[in-house]
C-alpha cells in the first residue's frame, strides 16, 4: 500500500471486502445446511443416484414411437428411443425429446379450473368440477347431438372409453369427432379410389432404391419421420449405384429437400403435374420400359393430357426433368414415391396422391415399398366437413356440452372456420388439455389430463403393433388421465356400461392388456407372463403382413389440366420444420430456441422470399413485411431464401400461417386446404434482428462439407501445418466419433438430445438475436452451387460440436488449466476452474465453446428435468461438449462392476442415441475392431479444417455425389 | 487495486486458517453410532444400504429402524419418537453432516469397491455418539489420498 491512504484502499473498504469474502467462504456449498429426508420404507429396485429406465410411448405426433424414459429419484430426466420398438427403432426426433418440456412446462394446468365469469380463472376441486360438468351432461342426456366430443385420434383404450361414454349418455357415434388438421386425407382418398383401401400406406424406404418426395417432408414430420428416416438412411452412405437416391419435387427446398440428389423445382402447386407427367412417360413408353403390369396400358387414356411437354409446362419445369425422373424410376426399382405433404396439400392434392400411387403401382412398388394393410384403421380422423358441421352446430346453439380432448380448433384452424365465435354459443365447453391452448382458454372447465409419462394408456400406430403408455413418474400436479375423468363422470351419472371391470382406468387398462397378452401367449400360454414381458419391453409387436392390392378395374376418369392460376398475388407455400411439427410448440423452449435447420432462425416466425421477389420488393432478411391474403394480414420478418423458386413465398406452419388461410376444404378428400392461398406483400419499413445461429449471412461451403463420388471416392488429405507440441498419448481409450454427412438430414434430434442430456440453457430470443445461444452441438447449414436445372443452391448440413482435438488450440491458451487433454482423448472443460477469460473460445477454430454471459434460468418446474449427473454452469464460465463424459463414466462403472472392459457400442452419446438415421457413431478409436475405428479408416473420412492439424477425434464421412 | 488483491488474499488466508471445527449438527433423534455400530457391531451397509452399489450411501428408511424397534428399546423416548413417526407416516428429517459441492460427482460405490474403509473419510464413527464431519472434504484432501493410492487424478474423474 502507498501508505498515505489516498491512492490505496481505505482501511474501511479493506475490512468490507474482507468481511464479504468471509461470508462468501462461509456460504460455499460445502457448508450450506441441508436436510435429509428418510424414506419410510425402502423403494424396491431404487438405488439413489442411479437411473431407472421405463418403457413407454411418445404422443407428440401420431407416429407412436417407443420411448425409454430415464428417471432419477422419481423424475424423468431424459427421453430416448426404445431400441426394441419396430416404429422408432431406438431413435427419437426433436419433438419427441422435447415432450419432457411439456411435462415440466411452467404453464401446465395444475389442477381442475373453472374459467370465465366474474372471477376469471379459479382453481376448483375435482369434485366440484366433475359434479358441475356431470350435471350439464345429465341435463343434455339423450338429446342426440347435445353433447359432442372433439378429440385427437385415440387408437387405444382412451378412444374406446370415449365412445362408450358417449353411447352411454345416448349420443350417436357422430357425436365424437376425431380432429387432425394435418391428416393425410388425400392419400387416404386416393387409396380408397384406386385400390379400394381407405387407409394410409406404410413405406419401407430401406427397400427402395430411389425415393421421390412430392412435398412430403418425410425426414421432418410427414407420416412417421423417425421410421422413414431410418429406412431412407439404410441406403445412404454408400458410393455407387447401390446408394438410395432422393428427388425432391416442390418449389421450396426444405429440410427433406436438402438431402435430395435432384430438385425438380415446380411452381407452387405444380407437383401433381410432375407426377402425372412421369406416369405418362412410363405408361406411354411401356414398350421401352420393361416389366410394367398389364394395367399400365389401360392407364394411358387417363393421363393423355399429361404428355411430358404439357406436364412440364403446367408444372413450370423443363421437360428434361420429367423425362429424367421417368427414366430413373424405370431403371431403379423398386422405388417409392411419397406425397402429398404440407407444401403440396392444395386443391389438387387428391390428383397428386392418385398419380403418386399409380406410378408406385405400375413400377411394382405397391407391396414392396408401399405397403397397404398395415394401417390399423382404428381412429381415422374425421373429414374436414364433419369438423365444419360440428362448428356450425355449435354456432347454431345445438351443442350444449362440448368436450375437448387435446383438440384445439381455435388455435389450429384458420379463423375463417369460425371456431372462436362458435365456442361462445356453447353453454359448457370442457377441455381435458394439459396446456392453456387457445381453445382451452375459452373453456368453462378444464379437467387437466396427465402427461403420457404420468399415465396408463396405449396407442396402435400400425396393424398388430400396440405401444404401451406407462407412467414413468407420479403426476406432477393435480391432474387426472382424461379417460379417468370420463370414468369418474360415468360413475357420477351412474352409467353402468362403463362399470366393468370398475370405474378405475387402471382396471380397464389391465383388462385390455390381458386381452392382447392372451392373443400373444396363444392357447395354453402364460397370459400373465406375456403381459409382463410386453409391459417391460414397451408393447405388443406382432408383425402384420402387408395386404395384396389390386387396381380397381372400374375405368378411371381422365386427369384434366386445371386452369392456370390467375388470381392476384403470389402463392403461399406452407411448410413444416422438424421442430415445429403441427405448429403448437410454445410450451417447449427447446423447440423454439433450436434453430430451423434450413434458415437457422429461432424463436420468431418468418416469411421466406425468393431472391428475385425480394429484390423486386426491395426487402432484405430481417425486414418486416406485411403478408396479406383475402383472409387476413400478418406482419412477418423476411428471410431471403436462396433455395426457393421465384413466384411464391413460404410461411412455416403456426398461428401466423393459419391467420392467412381462408376456411377452405377439399371436397374430394375431406382435407383442410393448407396450400394454394395467394398473398400480396408490402414492406412495413421496420427491421428486426432475426435470432439466427449463423453470423455470416449465407455460409457457403468453403471445404467444410466435402463430397466424394464413384470417380473420386476418397477425400484428399490436406497439407497439415506444423505442430508446436507433442501429440498426447491415449494409453487406454481414445473416445472418438464418426459422423456420416451422407446420412445426416439436419433434423435437429441430436441437438435437442444434447440440450436435454447436458443441461444446456435456453437463453431466449433477445440473447439468441445476439448470437448467444448455448448449444454444444449445432447443425451448420452450407450452400452448395446450384445443380443443373435447379433455380437455387443445394444445402448441406454438418453437425458441429467439439472436435476433441488431440492438439487442441484451446488448451495451451487457458491461463488456469481449466481445459486440458485427458488420457482418454477428451478435451476436458473443468467448470469450477474456469475464470472466463474466453481465450479458449477465441483460439478455437471450430467455434464450439459457449460462454455463459448470464446465469442460466430454468423456470420452475423445468429445473426438475436437469440431469443430476452434469453440472449446471453459471455466469462467467465457458462450457462445451464433453462427449457426454457422464455417459462414458456410467458405462465404465457398469463394466468395472462386471469386471470386464467397456465393449464397443456400450458408450453412446446423447446425440448418437437420438439420431434417426444413425449418422453418428461413437466408440474407442484405440480399439481397432470398433465400429468407429473402421469408419475412421473409411476413404470418405476427413477432418473439418484438417489443414490445421489439430487431430480431431471426430471424423466426418463425406457426402456422396453421383458421377 | 493492489490493496483490493491484498484484501482478497487476506480473506482467503482467514478462510483457510479459520476452517470451522468438526461440525456435528443436532439431529432430531439422538441416534448413537457407538451403540449400534460399536457395541452391537452392526455393519455400516445394514443401514446405509447403497454404499457398495451406488453413488449415495443412503440413510436408512424409517422402516429399517422400526423393524427392530417395534420390539427393542420401546421404553426409550427417542425410540418411541421414531416408532411414532413411522406409524404416522412422517419422514424423519436428518441434518446432513457430509456434503460435497454440486460440481463434485462423488460415488461411494467405487471407493468401497477399492477397499477404502468407511472410517477413512467418516472417522471412527463406531466410537462416537454424535457424528461429526471429521475430514475437511477439500479437493487437496481428496487428491492427496488419490495420489497415495494411485487412484485417478484426472479432473473429469470428479468434475463433469
Amino acid at each position: 500500500m502507498d501508505g498515505d491512504g489516498t491512492t490505496g484502499l481505505q482501511r474501511r473498504t479493506f475490512l468490507k471486502v474482507l468481511g464479504a469474502c468471509g461470508v462468501e467462504a462461509g456460504c460455499s456449498p460445502a457448508h450450506a445446511p441441508a436436510k435429509l429426508y428418510a424414506a419410510l420404507t425402502p423403494e424396491p429396485n431404487v438405488v439413489p443416484g442411479t437411473p431407472i429406465f421405463y418403457r413407454t410411448v411418445c404422443r407428440e405426433c401420431a407416429a407412436g414411437c417407443g420411448v425409454t424414459a430415464r428417471t432419477r429419484e422419481g423424475r424423468v430426466v431424459k427421453l430416448e428411443g426404445n431400441p426394441e420398438d419396430p416404429i422408432g427403432g431406438g431413435a427419437l426426433c426433436a419433438r419427441g425429446q422435447a415432450s419432457l418440456q411439456r411435462l415440466y412446462a411452467p404453464d401446465r394446468i395444475r389442477g381442475p379450473m373453472r374459467q370465465g365469469g366474474a372471477g376469471g380463472s379459479v382453481a376448483v376441486s375435482w369434485e366440484e368440477a366433475l359434479s358441475r360438468v356431470g350435471a350439464a351432461i345429465a341435463g343434455a342426456r339423450g338429446r342426440a347431438g347435445a353433447v359432442r366430443l372433439l378429440t385427437r385420434p385415440e387408437t387405444g383404450l382412451t378412444g374406446r372409453i370415449q365412445r362408450q361414454f358417449l353411447a352411454a349418455i345416448g349420443m350417436p357415434e357422430s357425436g365424437r369427432v376425431a380432429f387432425e388438421p394435418l391428416d393425410l386425407a388425400p392419400l387416404r382418398a386416393a387409396g380408397r379410389k384406386l385400390f379400394g383401401r381407405d387407409e394410409l400406406p406404410a413405406f419401407d424406404l430401406a427397400a427402395a432404391r430411389t425415393v421421390v418426395a412430392f412435398g412430403a417432408e418425410f425426414l421432418e414430420g410427414w407420416l412417421s419421420p423417425v421410421e422413414l428416416a431410418r429406412g431412407f438412411a439404410a441406403g445412404r452412405g454408400k458410393v455407387g449405384p447401390s446408394r438410395t437416391r432422393l428427388t425432391w419435387v416442390g418449389p421450396r427446398l426444405g429440410g427433406t429437400g436438402a438431402s435430395a440428389d435432384a430438385w425438380v423445382a415446380t411452381r407452387a402447386g405444380g407437383e401433381a403435374a410432375v407426377a402425372l407427367g412421369v406416369l405418362h412417360w412410363l405408361v406411354y413408353r411401356s414398350h421401352r420400359v420393361d416389366g410394367l403390369p398389364p394395367e399400365a396400358a389401360a392407364l394411358r387414356p387417363i393421363v393423355a393430357a399429361y404428355d411430358p411437354a404439357s406436364a412440364a409446362a403446367a408444372a413450370g419445369v423443363p421437360v428434361a426433368a420429367i423425362e429424367a425422373l421417368g427414366r430413373e424410376l424405370a431403371e431403379r426399382r423398386p422405388s417409392a414415391l411419397l406425397g402429398p405433404g404440407l407444401p403440396s396439400s392444395g386443391p389438387d392434392a387428391v390428383e397428386l396422391a392418385e398419380a403418386i400411387l399409380l406410378v408406385n403401382f405400375v413400377l411394382g412398388n405397391v407391396g414392396r415399398t408401399v405397403l397397404y394393410g398395415l394401417d390399423p384403421r382404428l381412429d381415422i380422423p374425421a373429414r374436414a366437413e364433419e369438423v365444419e358441421a360440428l362448428v356450425a352446430d355449435m354456432a347454431a346453439g345445438k351443442v350444449e356440452v362440448l368436450l375437448l380432448h387435446h383438440a384445439d380448433p381455435v388455435g389450429a384452424l384458420p379463423p375463417g372456420f369460425g371456431a372462436r365465435e362458435a365456442f361462445a354459443k356453447v353453454p359448457l365447453v370442457v377441455s381435458f388439455s394439459d396446456l392453456p391452448d387457445p381453445s382451452t382458454r375459452l373453456a368453462q372447465f378444464v379437467l387437466p389430463d396427465d402427461h403420457p409419462l404420468e399415465a396408463f394408456g396405449d396407442v396402435s400406430p400400425r396393424a398388430g403393433v400396440v405401444q404401451i403408455d406407462q407412467p414413468a413418474m407420479r403426476p406432477l400436479w393435480d391432474s387426472r388421465a382424461a379417460a379417468q375423468s370420463l370414468l369418474d363422470l360415468a360413475k357420477l351419472l351412474g352409467l353402468s356400461a362403463l362399470r366393468a371391470p370398475s370405474y378405475a382406468l387402471y382396471d380397464h387398462f389391465l383388462a385390455a392388456m390381458k386381452v392382447l397378452a392372451a392373443d400373444e401367449a396363444g392357447k395354453g400360454g402364460d397370459v400373465e407372463a406375456a403381459r409382463r414381458a410386453a409391459m417391460e419391453r414397451g408393447g405388443f409387436w406382432k408383425r402384420a403382413a402387408p395386404a395384396e392390392v389390386t387396381l380397381e378395374t372400374r375405368p378411371l376418369a381422365p386427369f384434366r389440366m386445371g386452369p392456370p392460376p390467375a388470381e392476384e398475388g403470389v402463392p403461399i407455400v406452407p411448410f413444416s420444420t422438424p421442430l415445429r411439427g403441427g405448429g403448437a410448440v410454445d410450451a417447449m423452449p427447446w423447440l423454439r430456441e433450436v434453430p430451423d435447420p434450413t434458415t437457422s432462425i429461432s424463436w420468431v416466425p418468418w416469411v421466406e422470399l425468393p431472391r428475385a421477389l425480394a429484390e423486386r420488393l426491395g426487402a432484405s432478411t430481417g425486414e418486416v413485411v406485411e403478408v396479406r391474403t383475402g383472409a387476413g394480414a400478418v406482419e412477418l420478418a423476411a428471410y431471403v431464401a436462396p433455395a426457393l423458386r421465384d413466384g411464391c413465398v413460404a410461411v412455416p406452419i403456426g398461428n401466423e400461417l393459419s391467420r392467412l388461410l381462408p376456411a377452405a376444404v377439399d371436397g374430394a378428400s375431406g382435407a383442410f386446404l393448407w396450400a394454394g392461398a395467394r398473398a400480396t406483400l408490402r414492406k412495413t419499413g421496420r427491421t428486426i434482428v432475426l435470432p439466427r445461429m449463423s453470423v455470416v449471412a449465407e455460409p457457403t461451403q468453403e471445404g467444410v462439407v466435402r463430397w466424394v463420388s464413384a470417380a473420386a471416392p476418397a477425400v484428399p488429405s490436406p497439407e497439415a501445418s506444423e505442430q508446436m507440441y507433442p501429440r498426447p498419448e491415449h494409453p487406454k481409450h481414445r473416445w472418438a466419433m464418426a459422423i456420416d454427412l451422407d446420412r445426416c438430414t439436419g433434423c435437429q434430434a441430436c441437438v435437442v438430445a444434447c440440450y436435454a442430456e447436458n443441461n444446456v440453457a435456453v437463453v431466449g430470443p433477445e440473447l439468441a438475436a445476439q448470437g448467444r445461444t448455448m448449444a454444444w452441438l449445432r447443425i451448420e447449414r452450407y450452400f452448395e452451387p446450384a445443380r443443373e436445372g435447379a433455380p437455387g443452391p443445394g444445402m448441406d448440413f454438418l453437425p458441429m460440436l467439439c472436435q476433441q482435438c488431440a492438439s487442441a488450440p484451446c488448451e495451451p491458451v487457458c491461463p488456469v488449466y481449466a481445459t486440458y487433454h485427458t488420457a482418454e482423448g477428451l478435451n476436458a472443460q473443468v467448470y469450477n476452474r474456469c475464470v472466463g477469460t474466453r481465450y479458449c473460445s477465441n483460439n478455437c477454430p471450430y467455434k464450439v465453446r459457449e460462454f455463459n454471459y448470464v446465469d442460466p434460468v430454468f423456470p420452475s418446474p423445468l429445473n426438475l428435468q436437469l440431469n443430476p449427473d452434469v453440472t449446471v454452469r453459471s455466469k462467467g464460465v465457458m462450457e462445451k461438449c464433453t462427449f457426454c463424459v457422464q455417459r462414458i463414466r456410467f458405462a465404465e462403472n457398469a463394466a468395472r462392476d462386471a469386471g470386464r472392459p467397456v465393449g464397443d457400442g456400450e458408450v453412446v452419446t446423447a446425440c448418437a442415441q437420438a439420431c434417426p438415421s444413425r449418422a453418428i457413431v461413437f466408440g474407442d478409436a484405440d480399439d481397432p475392431t470398433s465400429r468407429v475405428s473402421a469408419l475412421r479408416r473409411d476413404s470418405r473420412g476427413y477432418s473439418v479444417l484438417g489443414e490445421l492439424n489439430t487431430a480431431p477425434a471426430i471424423t466426418y464421412l463425406a457426402k456422396v455425389r453421383e458421377g | 487495486m493492489r490493496g483490493l488483491l491484498a484484501a482478497v488474499a487476506a480473506a482467503g488466508w482467514v478462510a483457510a486458517c479459520g476452517a470451522p471445527p468438526p461440525r456435528a449438527p443436532a439431529q432430531p433423534i439422538p441416534f448413537s453410532h457407538r451403540l449400534h455400530a460399536g457395541q452391537y457391531r452392526m455393519g455400516c451397509t445394514l443401514c446405509h444400504a447403497y454404499a457398495a452399489r451406488g453413488p449415495v450411501a443412503g440413510i436408512p428408511p424409517t422402516y429399517r429402524c422400526y423393524g427392530c424397534h417395534k420390539f427393542v428399546g420401546t421404553d426409550k423416548p427417542a425410540v418411541q419418537k421414531v416408532d411414532a413417526a413411522f406409524l404416522a407416516g412422517q419422514p424423519l428429517v436428518w441434518n446432513r453432516v457430509y456434503r460435497l459441492p454440486d460440481h463434485v460427482f462423488f460415488t461411494h460405490e467405487r471407493h468401497v469397491a477399492a477397499g477404502v474403509s468407511c472410517q477413512t473419510c467418516h472417522g471412527p464413527v463406531e466410537t462416537v455418539d454424535v457424528v461429526a464431519q471429521v475430514a475437511p472434504l477439500t479437493m487437496g484432501w481428496c487428491i492427496d489420498c488419490h495420489r497415495q493410492r494411485n487412484a485417478p487424478t484426472d479432473c473429469l474423474t470428479c468434475h463433469k
